[in-house]
């Protein structure tokens, strides 16, 4: 008996619906195995704790009637929002400051890679043609002079090349 | 329902009243299956589980904890004095507020299993119609509970100063 422990059995159902013949049992058993002993002390006073505390009530106040009403009315003045707009609310601020964030980052990826694709201009135009007059005037010339400007800078180089020609 | 779960009346009644508003606007949600009672029980369960589930957890209930009565009530009940003939109020207050530290210490579906069953006395069928479980998942939760609950208790007991130390102080 002393090797056929009780510490499962005390687990496997609540103390109260032990039998006569389960108690004669493990009363026996304890006799001679500290282990089950403690063991069966625990459960029996934990039996008692979880009695007094189920039968403890509280009474409710005689103002939660209208406590509770009153939560009613309120829920039901106060319409509910569709689920969209519920979420956001909740994700609103996050899904704000990530849109800024994104419009920020475009802005800034648009503005760095426009000065960067002019200056690559003249390095391609140079690879296809180094010495072209093209090439020459816009590198040596200022970009906010007008069209007309460049056109008679270009026609003079030509001029003065044709004129070497001959 | 909500008393099984808390203590103080507010948190009691703040239970109650979300469990009937829940109720209130998921009324349409009711089929008629089973009775309305126990689909309010079902409802505040839930309420309050959740409700234990998102407040913290109280650290583990240590022997420092325990007061000038609770003492003596453990002795009485290790000495074997029969509840039932020393059940006065103050001690059955007394038994109700070590039994309240060591639930609060165990997760909320334990406590729910332990009131239900060892406490109620309700058939396992039921507490499974209550949490929306499997009977076996039922049995299972109420072994672990009971086995924690026991351990605790065992704890307490070993590490209690009895009236010995007590007089030799």
């Amino acid at each position: 008996m002393s090797d056929n422990h009780i510490i499962k059995m005390l687990d496997e159902k609540p103390f109260g619906a032990l039998g006569d013949r389960e108690i004669a049992n493990a009363e026996s058993h304890i006799a001679t195995c500290e282990q089950c002993k403690c063991a069966y002390d625990a459960a029996r006073v934990a039996a008692s704790l979880i009695q007094a505390r189920t039968s403890e009530t509280v009474d409710a106040s005689p103002f939660f009637k209208t406590r509770v009403m009153a939560a009613i009315r309120e829920g039901q003045l106060t319409p509910e929002e569709p689920a969209l707009v519920r979420m956001w609310r909740a994700a609103g601020a996050l899904i704000s400051t990530l849109a800024l964030l994104l419009v920020t980052l475009t802005g800034m990826t648009i503005f760095s890679q426009s000065p960067d694709s002019q200056s690559q201009m003249p390095v391609v135009a140079a690879s296809q043609n180094l010495y072209s007059p093209e090439y020459v005037v816009l590198e040596r010339g200022d970009l906010d002079e007008d069209e007309l400007a460049n056109d008679q800078v270009l026609g003079t180089v030509y001029d003065v090349e044709d004129g070497d020609g001959q | 329902m909500a008393s099984k779960f808390f203590r103080q009346p507010a948190a009691v009644e703040d239970a109650a009243q979300e469990a009937f508003l829940k109720a209130y606007t998921q009324l349409s949600s009711y089929e008629g299956r089973g009775s309305l009672e126990g689909w309010l029980a079902r409802i505040a369960t839930n309420q309050c589980i959740n409700m234990l589930r998102s407040a913290k957890r109280r650290p583990e209930f240590t022997v420092s904890e325990l007061t000038d009565h609770d003492g003596p009530w453990l002795e009485n009940q290790l000495a074997g004095v029969s509840t039932e003939r020393h059940q006065s109020s103050e001690r059955g207050r007394v038994a109700a507020d070590i039994a309240e530290k060591i639930m609060s210490e165990l997760p909320p579906d334990d406590r729910l299993v332990l009131m239900s069953i060892d406490g109620e006395q309700l058939p396992v069928k039921d507490v499974a119609e209550l949490t929306g479980w499997s009977e076996s998942k039922v049995k299972v939760r109420a072994f672990r509970a009971r086995r924690r609950m026991r351990q605790a208790v065992e704890k307490l007991l070993q590490r209690r100063p009895t009236s010995a130390d007590e007089k030799g102080s």
